[in-house]
């Protein structure tokens, strides 16, 4: 069931996501565009969230915005007023102090993540939930997931740290394994739906902003998803049976890898076990120390990274 | 589907949320024939249909934090409104 609208604003809306942006024009959605999408979401009792561009809007957007409920998602260069703060890679983390109240998405290749441990503990000092999205995740080798473990432990130890100073610092790549009980992916096509600014709606914003994407209905003819049951997570032959809850399960990085919306690539899934056992470790680390979550059960040990090797078996 | 009862609400509780929930099947009838470019109206539908909607969850956010309802992930709860019996939905 469909719970969130997300709006871009722009044609340069900022990415807060795995894709990277290749829009670099402007393109300001209609002001009548914007109100019939929120007609929509309000019609259809959807969460809006709209997505910002790197320049400021004009005063009448703001109105209309400014009338519903919302969530907005802004780059680190007009941070003003934003619910969700995306940063572009370590520079733009520099001159950033944190709003009550604001999450924080750090964007980032590989290579600026593994080795910064140190780095993500101070950015976790100025924000209460920090989001860390690799852009490359779907390029790492053997030498990588080798290099993203050893990060992740480093990492885990300075969380391990903080939790012992009574500080409960959220990060996603750690902390949401360690809550959750169920699936708690993308849910791009099924819990969440795209508005353009040519007010047509797509699957996430990558399939409109990056190259290869499609349309899934518009404003004046209605939502049409095809075969809509495939976002869903009762039809993913693989992803049904894991455990790495926490995995993004990138509904475009899945077609980018394997051409189909919902399986994920090799990577994709042996990331998200680096990340599930690294959370498995640290949980077991907090408890050491005391009572931590009675309520949450302990995650398992297993003996694969990537569930495709163990399909048999299910 | 899993339906259990786990609470009751007195009656002019359940009045309030039938009230609003009436309200907010009117807006939704009303939503049919609205189009943005109507500007007097899609301004008034907006403002109602938010403050209906705001209203509509602090109900079930004040009532849950005074009664302390049974919940459960991905469950959520239904009033009936000719018993005011509060049930959890499990999917």
């Amino acid at each position: 069931m469909i719970q969130y609208l997300v709006i871009l604003l722009d044609d340069t809306s900022v990415s807060f996501c795995h894709y990277g942006n290749a829009k670099k024009e402007r393109r300001l959605m209609p002001l009548e565009t914007l109100k019939a999408g929120i007609l929509f979401g309000m019609k259809e009792n959807l969460n809006i969230q709209f997505v910002y561009p790197a320049y400021a809007l004009p005063e009448a957007y703001d109105a209309v915005i400014e009338g519903i409920d919302h969530v907005k998602i802004m780059p680190a260069a007009t941070p003003e007023g934003a619910d969700v703060l995306v940063m572009n890679g370590w520079k733009e983390c520099e001159s950033w102090t944190a709003g009550a109240g604001v999450s924080c998405v750090l964007r980032l290749p590989k290579a600026e993540w593994f080795g910064q441990a140190g780095r993500v503990a101070a950015l976790l000092e100025k924000t209460e939930r920090l989001n860390v999205v690799l852009t490359d995740v779907e390029t790492f080798t053997e030498d990588d997931f080798k290099a993203y473990e050893r990060s992740l432990a480093e990492v885990a130890n300075l969380l391990e740290k903080a939790y012992m100073n009574g500080k409960t610092p959220q990060l996603n790549l750690l902390t949401d394994r360690m809550m959750l009980e169920q699936m708690n992916n993308c849910g791009a096509g099924d819990t969440n739906i795209t508005l353009a600014p040519d007010g047509k709606f797509y699957v996430c914003p990558a399939f409109y902003q990056a190259a290869g994407g499609y349309a899934i209905g518009s404003l004046a003819e209605g939502l049409e998803i095809k075969n809509a049951q495939l976002y869903r997570l009762d039809h993913a032959p693989l992803c049904r049976h894991c455990d790495a809850y926490q995995c993004r399960r990138c509904i475009w990085l899945n077609r980018k890898a394997t051409l189909e919306v919902n399986t994920p690539g090799h990577e994709q899934c042996v990331a998200a076990h680096l990340e599930r056992n690294a959370s498995r470790q640290l949980l077991l680390a907090i408890r050491k120390h005391g009572t931590f979550l009675p309520d949450k059960r302990e995650i398992r040990e297993i003996d694969y990274l990537d569930p495709f090797d163990v399909r048999k078996e299910w | 589907m899993v339906k259990k009862k786990v609470g009751q609400v007195a009656v002019d509780e359940k009045n309030e949320i039938q009230a609003l929930f009436e309200r907010r099947n009117g807006l939704n009838e009303l939503a049919k024939i609205l189009t943005a470019d109507n500007a007097d109206l899609y301004e008034k539908w907006v403002k109602d249909m938010g403050e209906t909607q705001s209203k509509f969850q602090g109900w079930w956010d004040r009532m849950a934090a005074k009664y302390q309802w049974e919940s459960h992930e991905g469950g959520n709860w239904e009033i009936n409104f000719d018993t005011c019996d509060i049930y959890l939905v499990l999917p």
